[in-house]
């Protein structure tokens, strides 16, 4: 089967969502579960790698490979799409159709960035997955959600038309070298950079960086991320920021082999200080999301760190990081969501003592918090070892640097389920029903999984090459 | 001298379309001269496919009917069948100010675009630029209001001393050289001045800063249909016309020229988004946008002797059928949605749209976006093709000056589609089935040729001029 179904699937349930609702929300909720899980059904007829042509004249054609990379996280997307269809269930009753499209060709979008090895198409699903998740924040967003959209927006357009510099000067070097036009990465990566190279690997990885986020570019992420809702809370967090990870991941080191390792050290800096600052600025939040925001850029600050100590481990942790904090962020989104729903608000001042009457809900967000800050036995901790590792093995210093952040992580983490559900009571909550235990028994399950057994997915997921080398 | 008929065959089309139409226009039956008017572009378009087969054919000195006049004609031909159909919904509306010689202008300003689109000789030029200038000053004031008759007169005065400028640059230019055919060009002794006095006349027409001081206040005053036609026939012509006096003289490969439109361009589309940027009515959006996007088009002639002629016609070509779409379909939804008086004109007019008329919301969406080059849609396309010619012209500032612009205008298009998608609900106009299905298909076009752009890049790309890319 052509990989092209697996992000045509998902365009085409999208519309069957919107046109199938007819006034039933949980008509729309349906069909995008069966899309999603139709696709994932898909992913396992699917050949590893499809080409068709498109625009012969400028050597662009419809190129997409699945290697391990790809595989683990197109299902992670998969996955992450069930949990946000199954978390926005009650919380999205109207224009449920819409919400679903929206939803939907996000993930198309997502899964097509994952897939691309055409670097026009890449660039294509990178837009293509920012429109929707604009009109997600701006029409089902909370209070601050217009201004939240119109940052999103801008920063990532922004950061994507600078990476579209790096492809389009990158397909010219191309061009001059051997008179024929091509997108192709495996034809960009024997081009010669020359003088070029710095400049070309910048404008990649502003694009990258943005969507990562690294520290001074991060501005968009906590109110995109807080004003969300739960369902795009769960896709920006899971999904989304991985697409930037994916970046400087596969195509930074592989298109500029010499600048990545010269600029090496400077990444890690920019990775270390994520993990630093934003689990300091996760501790003084009172807002529950916006808490969980910034705990995701301590922990993509990792991904950078663990991708640019150029050794096999750091890659390896990167790599797991992704994923595990994919599931551990979305679980705690989903988390925020069913508190918002049953308190309506966000504000840990108002939150309190939870635990007596919804004890099974606390006992998950301890074990979830418990990931988050990294505890032995799930994913997160093999993610974020491994990454502390590799950067010790290359610069020890900025390891050291990066590991105060295990320190503050418990601080905060610990914070969030303190203050929601012990002392006194504030109030009574409804405790955990059905769908919400289905939907985090599953997030428990994958973390532990991925926490007691890594080896397969690690191999699957870190067989890319790298080629930036073992360390310096 | 036998003339080539086939090749001529759009021209002669449109200039028998004008003449039959003096006949309705007497009689003062407006609805008549729209149908005689529509059946005219109908005919054209369909007279230009065996002109497409014997292209290219030098049909006099004055007219080079080559594929490239062939593209830049089916755009203008559309415009005028999209504006016919458009305008007739409109003007209707409006019973007093329905006159049947809007028709026969339109006609006329149709022929002077398609004139133009041809021209490969000074005396052709202005021609067209004289037919065109002037019958559109005459529709800017249809509704004889005040906002209308003040556009209508600004445009009039300004166009009139764009020419002047133009016939004078002209005048040097055949001092210099002793001939007015564009391939045979030098540009010796005064013929530069004279050059740049030419453009400087064309400018005006595109709004390049700093001659877009007209923009604003002529688009807004002129009926919505009539700023459509300018937005895009108007501009597509003049544009293309520029494109071709600067390829075949060979006056691109000038560097100063080139820093000169590199400046141009970089003010155009750093003060056209400016200005659009906080703009709360939606005419007047576009018209600023109008001078960001003619600011985006100028990397063409500035990277033109690095990236080839070819490729530049090829892009230019690209661009202004995207655009034009874009444009068609926003001034068509203006016009339609617009009850009697006033125009649906101020943003918020628009809010809520997505509710309860979903098809004219996605079409804006759909149009807005593509202004914005997002994909799915042409402009995207259109864009790729311009940051290309900007990346291989190694015009690195006035590459990071457009993905500066192209920021800015996220923003706005953006600040549009937020309103069509508030719960707040303002009532329109309901647009009548005919003209709404007909901007429909553009949209479907808009979106088709942004999801496979091949088949359109093919035709564009073989027969025009040789060399580049």
């Amino acid at each position: 089967m052509s990989l092209l179904w697996l992000p045509g699937g998902l365009l085409l349930g999208g519309l069957a969502a919107w046109l199938g609702e007819r006034g039933k929300a949980h008509r729309a909720h349906g069909i995008a579960l069966l899309t999603l899980v139709t696709t994932a059904g898909m992913l396992m007829f699917s050949d590893s790698e499809t080409s068709l042509p498109w625009i012969p004249r400028f050597g662009i054609a419809l190129h997409l490979s699945l290697d391990g990379l790809s595989l683990s996280l197109v299902i992670l997307t998969l996955f992450l799409g069930v949990i946000a269809v199954l978390s926005s269930w009650r919380e999205i009753g109207q224009r449920a159709g819409l919400f679903q499209l929206n939803l939907l060709w996000t993930l198309a979008g997502t899964l097509g960035v994952f897939l691309a090895t055409d670097l026009f198409l890449f660039f294509f699903a990178w837009e293509l997955m920012i429109v929707p998740m604009f009109f997600l924040i701006r029409h089902w967003g909370h209070e601050g959600r217009v201004r939240a959209a119109f940052k999103f927006f801008l920063y990532t357009q922004v950061g994507g038309l600078f990476m579209w510099l790096g492809i389009l000067g990158l397909a010219f070097l191309f061009y001059r070298q051997t008179g024929v036009f091509s997108f192709d990465f495996e034809d960009l990566k024997g081009v010669e950079t020359g003088v070029w190279g710095p400049w070309l690997m910048l404008g990649f990885s502003l694009g990258f960086l943005v969507k990562l986020p690294a520290v001074p570019l991060h501005l968009w992420l906590p109110e995109a991320h807080t004003q969300a809702p739960t369902g795009g809370s769960v896709i920006l967090a899971g999904v989304l920021l991985k697409t930037g990870a994916y970046g400087m991941l596969r195509f930074v080191p592989a298109l500029f082999p010499a600048e990545a390792q010269a600029a090496a050290p400077a990444f890690m800096v920019l990775g270390a200080s994520a993990v630093l600052y934003g689990a300091h600025q996760a501790f003084a939040q009172t807002d529950l999301k916006r808490l969980i925001a910034y705990s995701s850029i301590s922990h993509m600050g990792l991904v950078l760190l663990g991708v640019f100590s150029t050794t096999e481990a750091g890659v390896r942790g990167a790599v797991m990081t992704m994923l595990a904090h994919g599931l551990s962020a979305a679980a705690l989104f989903s988390i925020a969501g069913m508190l918002q729903q049953r308190v309506h608000s966000r504000d840990l001042d108002l939150y309190g003592g939870f635990w007596g009457s919804a004890p099974r809900l606390g006992a998950l967000t301890l074990f979830f918090a418990l990931a988050a800050l990294g505890l032995p036995g799930l994913g997160n901790f093999v993610g974020e070892f491994l990454a502390l590792l590799g950067a010790f093995l290359g610069r020890p210093w900025i390891a050291a640097l990066a590991a105060l952040g295990l320190i503050l992580a418990p601080v905060y983490a610990l914070w969030l389920v303190q203050r929601s559900f012990h002392g006194p009571a504030q109030r009574a909550i409804a405790d955990l029903n059905l769908r919400e235990g289905v939907l985090l028994g599953m997030l428990v399950f994958t973390l532990l999984i991925l926490g007691m057994q890594p080896d397969p997915v690690l191999d699957l997921a870190a067989s890319v090459t790298f080629p930036v080398g073992s360390g310096p | 001298m036998n003339l080539p008929l086939v090749a001529l065959g759009p021209l002669l089309s449109l200039a028998l379309t004008s003449v039959i139409l003096l006949l309705p226009a007497a009689l003062r039956k407006p609805r008549a001269s729209a149908v005689v008017a529509g059946l005219g572009f109908a005919a054209t378009g369909g007279l230009l496919w065996p002109a497409w087969q014997v292209a290219p054919v030098m049909a006099t000195e004055l007219l080079r009917i080559d594929r490239y006049a062939l593209v830049v004609m089916a755009i203008v031909t559309l415009c005028g069948l999209v504006v016919t159909v458009v305008s007739h919904e409109y003007f209707a509306k409006r019973g007093a100010f329905h006159k049947a010689e809007l028709y026969l202008l339109l006609v006329i300003a149709a022929l002077g675009g398609v004139v133009l689109a041809a021209a490969s000789h000074f005396a052709s030029l202005f021609l067209g630029v004289e037919l065109l200038g002037i019958s559109t000053a005459v529709l800017i004031p249809f509704p004889y209001s005040r906002p209308a008759l003040e556009a209508g007169v600004k445009y009039l005065v300004l166009s009139g001393a764009a020419s002047a400028v133009l016939v004078f640059g002209m005048a040097l230019v055949y001092a210099g050289d002793g001939t007015l055919v564009f391939a045979k060009l030098a540009f010796s002794g005064p013929g530069w001045v004279g050059l740049v006095m030419v453009l400087a006349g064309l400018a005006f027409k595109l709004s390049w800063v700093p001659f877009h001081l007209w923009a604003g206040d002529v688009y807004e005053g002129a009926p919505a249909p009539i700023a459509g036609f300018l937005g895009s026939a108007s501009k597509t012509a003049a544009m293309a016309v520029t494109m071709r006096l600067l390829l075949e003289s060979g006056a691109y490969r000038n560097d100063v020229l080139a820093t000169l439109f590199v400046f141009v361009a970089c003010f155009s589309i750093l003060g056209g988004n400016w200005l659009a940027l906080l703009q709360p009515r939606i005419k007047r959006l576009l018209a600023y946008s109008a001078i960001a996007h003619f600011g985006f088009l100028l990397v063409l002639p500035a990277t033109a002797a690095r990236v080839g002629a070819g490729f530049a016609a090829e892009a230019t070509l690209f661009y202004l059928l995207a655009y034009s779409l874009a444009v068609l379909v926003s001034f068509g939804l203006v016009s339609l949605l617009s009850p009697e008086d006033p125009e649906t004109d101020e943003l918020e007019k628009w809010r809520g749209l997505f509710h309860h008329q979903p098809v004219a919301a996605i079409l804006m969406t759909a149009a807005l976006l593509s202004l914005a080059g997002l994909p799915l849609t042409i402009g995207f396309v259109a864009k790729f093709y311009l940051f290309t010619a900007a990346i291989g012209g190694r015009l690195w500032l006035l590459a990071l000056v457009m993905v500066f612009g192209s920021g800015l205008g996220m923003f706005y298009y953006l600040r549009v589609i937020y309103e069509l998608g508030r719960t707040e609900v303002e009532t329109v106009a309901a647009p009548a089935i005919v003209s709404l299905t007909m901007l429909a298909v553009l949209g479907l076009l808009l979106l088709g040729v942004g999801v496979w752009p091949a088949w359109i890049m093919e035709a564009f790309a073989g027969g025009l001029w040789a060399g580049g890319l």
